[in-house]
């Protein structure tokens, strides 16, 4: 688009829009506050002769409007129609040209290559259900697998406003995102990666981590699977043996009363029956079929299709069993509870744990040990620094160097002290923020299940039919409601134990 | 920045390093006495060196002396218990730039690398 130079005689006086009536006929040229468009407004009754596409012109100009050739072919339209119909005209001759912003930069996958494409929505709200039946667990690649493009960001393309000042285009961002070692990326963009093994997205990284599949049963033939990396189980996991992987876990049969434990997320697509020996340990989700007798500590969200039976489980987020039931065992859960049952007909007890935050409790707990054993050698090393430093007699070198040492000592234990006690602060903030009780049970809770919550024991004695949602109201009263009915007392529906007796 | 810690101590070279470390100085090379100094200076090349008085093989006032006659003019705080002004003279005259007497926190061992520091910047 051409534009002639625009004659802008006091642009601020634009800058606030409006117009300013020209000297003789009436006729306004007005201009957007933004500067985005201009228009011309012609009063009824004015000599059509007078009104030309020049006078319109220079009185746009005087407003300090670039005249480019659209802007003219308008002006001669809005002359042409006034001269013929003398009617009052308002209408815009000039427009900006908006600014095409830049894209931000981004990465293309290869199809089949996002590790993000199958997972079920995390999150796990009122009314939503976890789809984890069509979840695929891991994303595999070969070495020199082309997995993905860097898309870079792209300038923009600025725009220009109708005074012909250029309207800049915001660049786009660069790549919020860390590629691993694992990964190569090449001068042309492409991303190729240089193990075989899982592809994963985790907190804003991508990378592979290695990758080991037993074809069969993990047993005698395999012994136990100690790995550095992922490991997937084609069939299942026999008794007593052990499973550990610095990665996620994923077990396509049944695991027995064995041992996993996965620095990732579990996948258990059938179930594992413990028989009170089998234990599980995993930093990240676990998603099962069932679990049986199994003593389980799960770091982030437990999701299980079918049920827990009996079982001894620690969740550092949120237990979803929302089409199945939960019979027996405890469960000390941080996050949210979702059952479709809640104990059974038989009145076996269950026992859920809310309001807790175990895992940062033990973890709080250990700090404040370690801070323990440190503050006790602070106070005796800072003793012999005294009394050796204060020492009237002649120090030999020795002593003098052992002085020192001290010194150096006291000096690093103040450092490591506080720095625990910050790490301390963070640990309490944290329990603060993260205590929540929120259970929803969408069929029925029997009698015999108890609630521990906020040190108080809520017993229920008759069956409740669901939905029912129980939680904390503001003042941390436990409170609950059956479908859309009115909030009550949980003392309503159950028996709170006195815990002396 | 490459700094060269000489003493027979290896608690002391420790104490020293961890100290230089939450300076930020990370790049150091440790030598137990002046001889294994003397063998290892010219590849290292530091740039600040920090020397123990009494130490086996070579002390530390020979390894001064043998160091600025190599022509170097790198500087040298010397670290030692020896606190008698004629021992500190000698240590100058032989070309050491600053002095930490033992035993000595880590404040002290900051301040004086850091005003060795600047005054090689101020000349």
């Amino acid at each position: 688009m051409s534009a002639e130079p625009a004659n802008s005689p006091d642009m601020d006086e634009e800058a606030g829009g409006g117009s300013a009536p020209l000297r003789d006929a009436g006729i306004e040229v007005r201009v957007d506050r933004e500067r985005m468009w201009a228009k011309v407004v012609i009063p009824a009754g004015l000599d059509g002769a007078t009104v030309t596409e020049q006078l319109l012109a220079q009185y746009a100009r005087e407003r300090g409007i670039a005249i480019t050739s659209a802007a003219e072919k308008k002006l001669t339209e809005i002359a042409e129609s006034y001269r013929a119909a003398g009617k009052p005209v308002e209408e815009i001759f000039a427009e900006a040209t908006p600014p095409r912003h830049g894209r931000d930069a981004g990465l293309e996958w290869v199809e089949g290559f996002d590790p993000e494409a199958d997972r079920p929505v995390g999150a796990v709200g009122e009314g939503e259900r976890v789809d984890f039946y069509n979840q695929v667990s891991y994303v595999s690649v070969q070495p020199d697998d082309h997995v993905a493009t860097v898309v870079e960001p792209t300038a923009g393309e600025d725009g220009l406003d109708v005074t012909g000042a250029v309207i800049a285009a915001r660049r786009g961002k660069d790549l919020d995102l860390q590629i691993d070692p694992s990964l190569d990326v090449r001068p042309d963009g492409c991303v190729v990666a240089k193990i075989g093994g899982v592809l994963e997205l985790k907190e804003r990284c991508l990378s592979v981590t290695r990758l080991l599949e037993v074809p069969e049963h993990v047993d005698f033939s395999t012994g136990n699977i100690i790995f550095d990396g992922s490991v997937v189980v084609r069939q299942g996991v026999r008794d007593r043996f052990v499973v550990k992987a610095s990665g996620s876990v994923t077990v396509e049969g049944l695991v027995e009363a064995a041992t996993i434990i996965s620095g990732g997320d579990f996948f258990c697509r059938r179930g594992m029956a413990a028989k009170d020996r089998g234990q599980v340990l995993v930093d990240g989700d676990a998603h099962v079929g069932y679990f049986n007798n199994v003593r389980a500590r799960v770091k982030g969200n437990l999701l299980v299709r079918r049920e827990l039976m009996d079982c001894e489980l620690v969740v550092g987020k949120s237990l979803v069993c929302d089409q199945g039931a939960i019979v027996g065992g405890r469960a000390i859960v941080t996050g949210e509870v979702h059952a479709a049952t809640l104990g059974s007909a038989g009145g076996t007890l269950t026992t859920l744990v809310l309001g807790e935050v175990p895992l940062a409790v033990v973890q709080l707990h250990r700090l404040e040990s370690m801070m323990r054993e440190y503050r006790q050698e602070l106070d005796e090393t800072t003793q012999a620094y005294r009394q050796m430093s204060s020492s009237k007699v002649n120090l030999r070198a020795d002593e003098k160097e052992r002085i020192t040492e001290l010194g150096f000592r006291v000096s690093e234990l103040g450092r490591t002290l506080q720095a625990c006690e910050t790490k301390r602060e963070e640990l309490l903030e944290h329990v603060r923020q993260a205590r929540m009780v929120r259970l929803l049970v969408y069929k029925v809770i029997h009698p015999r299940v108890l609630l521990k919550i906020g040190g108080r024991e809520y017993l229920f004695e008759e069956t409740v039919k669901g939905p029912v949602t129980i939680g904390w109201d503001a003042h941390r009263n436990v409170r609950f409601r059956i479908g859309e009915g009115e909030s009550r007392s949980l003392h309503d529906i159950t028996r709170e134990i006195n815990l002396a007796a | 920045m490459r700094i060269m810690l000489v003493d027979d101590s290896k608690t002391m070279r420790n104490i020293q390093r961890n100290i230089l470390a939450q300076l930020g100085y990370a790049e150091i090379e440790e030598a137990c006495d002046g001889q294994d100094a003397l063998s290892k200076v010219a590849a290292f090349k530091p740039e600040l060196l920090l020397v123990d008085w009494n130490m086996p093989n070579m002390d530390g006032l020979t390894f001064v002396k043998t160091y600025r006659g190599q022509g170097y003019k790198t500087p040298i705080i010397m670290v030692t218990t020896e606190a008698e002004k004629t021992r500190v003279i000698e240590a100058i005259k032989a070309g050491v730039n600053n002095y930490i007497i033992k035993p000595f926190t880590p404040e002290t061992l900051s301040e004086r690398v850091d005003q060795t520091l600047a005054r090689l910047e101020a000349a």
